[in-house]
């Protein structure tokens, strides 16, 4: 009888192309944008030297204060590679300032040096180059190291593109909550909802039906996107690939029956599919799947939210298993979903011993 | 067709949650993506003070003054692997004597050389007292609008997705055959609820707006009513293409799939998630098509040349869209009016 309505399942979602693009198509467009579009900003690399410049304008300055120019203008090229261009009108140079076509511009009158930004628009860079500015005219910097020494840590850092397929695989498993969800719904309008609350079946195999279709599909979603990240995008999944797969395995079904509740809680598909919906973005905005999660991270308050997301704990989870350690985050994730599922289950048995589980009008 | 209008607020007031979904909700949704999505461009670096001698203080205070250096508190212990996670770009070690170590990854880092040049000008001799040194003060700003500009960029475009909801449900039902009966003519029916849906939207907009300027967010322009005004063109043009979309569709559950698989690619790809100059060419060359990139375009220009005139051609692509767009609307349903 299980297996009856696990293939009633199984042809009803597949039989739908939409359901197929969301399962093959989607997660690596997904990915593959993400990953295109976010490579600098994984590498913390914002370009934000780049083509900079400064003005400066000459008002009889004395032999000393062009003599700090030239230092500060080898400190420019030395720290930030940014070069210093002469103007010979001053409120021309302050207006191409305003119109980001240089950092600022340093007015040389005799022995005083006075820097104009521009008042609304000044890049970080521009920032970055007036503290420079600041800290280093008029004063000897040494040119080299002086007393400074680095450090190169030669261990790899996970890229945009390995990132972005954990996190973004993650992200679009947590979708089949949408698609369980609507498919109780489908059950409680059609009505057969009673009859298999009747059945020998009963709702607990509504349930596992239910469920084995969220495993196969993020397990598909899964497959799919290992054999398209390996081979387009060159990611390599580590030691650990079988351990990642059972974290997404536990992942689709919490999903799935975080779904099946909603489905069973709403009255209608459009309210399952915000209440979904709403879930899934915030989880996705604040566990980094529109940006890298560092960059949450590094935010008060903000490095608290975000440990509310399961997706948060995905990534964290599916990051060390990518660098080859199965760790404290896996463990955490692992007994977090667990936790999750008993919670959904427990819910789902008590919203299902109502009298009336149909829908009106459906 | 001002019953018409007044017939359209009535049905959108008494929809289930339609003021909230159309202003509560995105009002707070957006100043909250305003603080959480940070596409900071602010440099994170560790600065580890373990002189003994008081000559790390006058370092660390100088990094920490550096704008566009964030300083992120960490033990050495934890700053390789904070490194490797991304939170942090380098670390700096601050010893004795005014030494300093600077802790990088392989891949290098981009203010590194700027780091070197602030430490080794507070180890350097005082300033040339006969000089001085001056710099214009501006107005101090919080939060820059552009970090979550993308986000609130495709809010307000898919807005219209709950008129288009009602269209498609009033056909549906029969409700739009019905006023149509009445005497009601195609435009009045559309443009009611059109209107409705845009007025809605742009209240929204406002208080936004206001809100953004009562917290002195940073909109990177000198007259910031033109961002006001690119909002309410990114409302206008979110009508013309839902109620395009509301003559196609036959479900109105296919809306969300679209606001979420359409747009939010075509966000992502304008440049208004993420800086358009630092994606790869094919991108920009398909974002260049993208009707969001045209907002954000004109954003940028205005943003960048202090005058609405170089992003013209731009809204004038907006708006040409959104006529087409609600013209093609009024043709389809002129089209099938009896259609249920």
């Amino acid at each position: 009888m299980l297996g009856v309505s696990l293939k009633k399942e199984f042809l009803y979602f597949f039989k739908n192309v939409g359901n197929l693009i969301f399962v093959f198509v989607l997660p690596f467009l997904f990915i593959l944008l993400m990953s295109t579009a976010l490579k600098d900003y994984v590498a913390n690399d914002f370009d934000t030297f780049d083509n900079g410049a400064v003005f400066y304008y000459l008002d009889r300055p004395t032999e000393q204060s062009m003599a700090h120019l030239h230092r500060f203008q080898e400190v420019l090229a030395e720290a930030a590679q940014v070069k210093l261009e002469e103007v010979g009108d001053y409120d021309e140079g302050k207006r191409k300032v305003e119109q980001s076509e240089a950092f600022g511009i340093i007015k040389i009158h005799e022995s005083s040096f006075s820097y104009y930004r521009s008042p609304f628009n000044e890049p970080e860079g521009g920032r970055i180059v007036r503290s420079l500015f600041e800290a280093t005219i008029g004063k000897a910097i040494p040119s080299g190291d002086a007393g400074i020494s680095t450090q190169v840590i030669a261990r790899p850092k996970m890229d945009s593109n390995a990132y972005f397929t954990l996190t973004g695989l993650a992200f679009f498993m947590m979708f089949i909550s949408l698609m369980i969800s609507n498919s109780v719904i489908d059950e409680r309008r059609f009505g057969t909802i009673e009859r298999i609350k009747l059945s020998q079946l009963g709702l607990n195999a509504m349930l596992i039906s239910k469920a084995a279709l969220g495993v196969c599909i993020g397990l598909l979603q899964a497959v799919t996107v290992y054999a398209l990240s390996s081979s387009v995008l060159g990611v390599n999944w580590g030691s650990m690939t079988g351990w990642m797969f059972l974290v997404l395995t536990g992942m689709s079904i919490a999903c799935s029956v975080f779904g099946a509740v909603v489905g069973m809680i709403a009255k209608s598909k459009a309210v399952a599919n915000s209440v979904v919906l709403m879930s899934v973005m915030l989880s996705a905005y604040l566990g980094g799947a529109f940006s890298p999660v560092y960059l949450l991270e590094n935010m008060n308050v903000v490095n608290y939210m975000i440990q509310i997301s399961p997706l948060y704990w995905a990534g964290k989870s599916l990051g060390s298993l990518h660098a080859g350690m199965l760790d404290r985050n896996s463990y955490l994730f692992l007994s977090l979903q667990l936790g999750l599922v008993v919670l959904f289950y427990l819910l789902y048995r008590i919203l299902g011993r109502r009298a009336k589980l149909v829908i009106e009008g459906g | 067709m001002i019953n018409m209008v007044k017939h359209s607020w009535l049905i959108f007031k008494k929809t289930p949650g339609y003021i909230h979904t159309m202003t509560t909700f995105p009002i707070l949704m957006l100043l909250l993506i305003t603080f959480i999505l940070a596409y900071s461009n602010t440099h994170n670096i560790a600065v580890i003070d373990q002189s003994t001698d008081g000559t790390g203080s006058p370092v660390y205070e100088a990094l920490s003054d550096v704008e566009g250096f964030t300083l992120v508190k960490t033990s050495e212990q934890d700053a390789v692997n904070k490194m490797l996670a991304g939170n942090i770009e380098l670390v700096v070690l601050l010893h004795d004597q005014g030494a300093a170590k600077i802790m990088r990854l392989a891949g290098g880092a981009e203010v590194e050389n700027s780091v070197k040049a602030i430490i080794k000008a507070v180890n350097a001799a005082p300033r040339d007292a006969a000089i001085t040194v001056d710099i214009n003060q501006v107005k101090n700003k919080t939060l820059n609008i552009s970090y979550a500009m993308g986000l609130m960029l495709f809010k307000f475009i898919t807005a219209s997705s709950t008129m288009a909801a009602l269209l498609i449900r009033e056909r549906n039902n029969g409700m739009r055959g019905r006023i149509f009966l009445s005497g009601i003519n195609t435009f009045s029916y559309l443009g009611g609820k059109a209107l409705i849906s845009l007025a809605t939207m742009t209240f929204t907009a406002l208080v936004y707006y206001g809100v953004c300027l009562l917290l002195r967010f940073d909109f990177g322009m000198n007259h910031t009513i033109y961002f006001l005004f690119l909002i309410v063109l990114t409302n206008l043009f979110s009508v013309g293409v839902f109620a395009l979309l509301s003559t196609l569709l036959k479900d109105e559950g296919a809306l969300w799939s679209i606001a979420t698989f359409l747009f939010f690619p075509m966000a992502v790809m304008s440049g208004a998630i993420f800086p358009y100059d630092s994606m790869p060419s094919w991108m920009q060359n398909v974002g260049a098509y993208v009707p969001q990139r045209w907002i954000t375009g004109s954003i940028e220009a205005i943003q960048k040349y202090d005058s609405v005139t170089p992003a013209l051609p731009h809204i004038g692509l907006i708006l040409a869209v959104s006529v087409v767009c609600y013209g093609l609307a009024l043709l389809n349903t002129r089209k099938n009016r009896g259609a249920f």
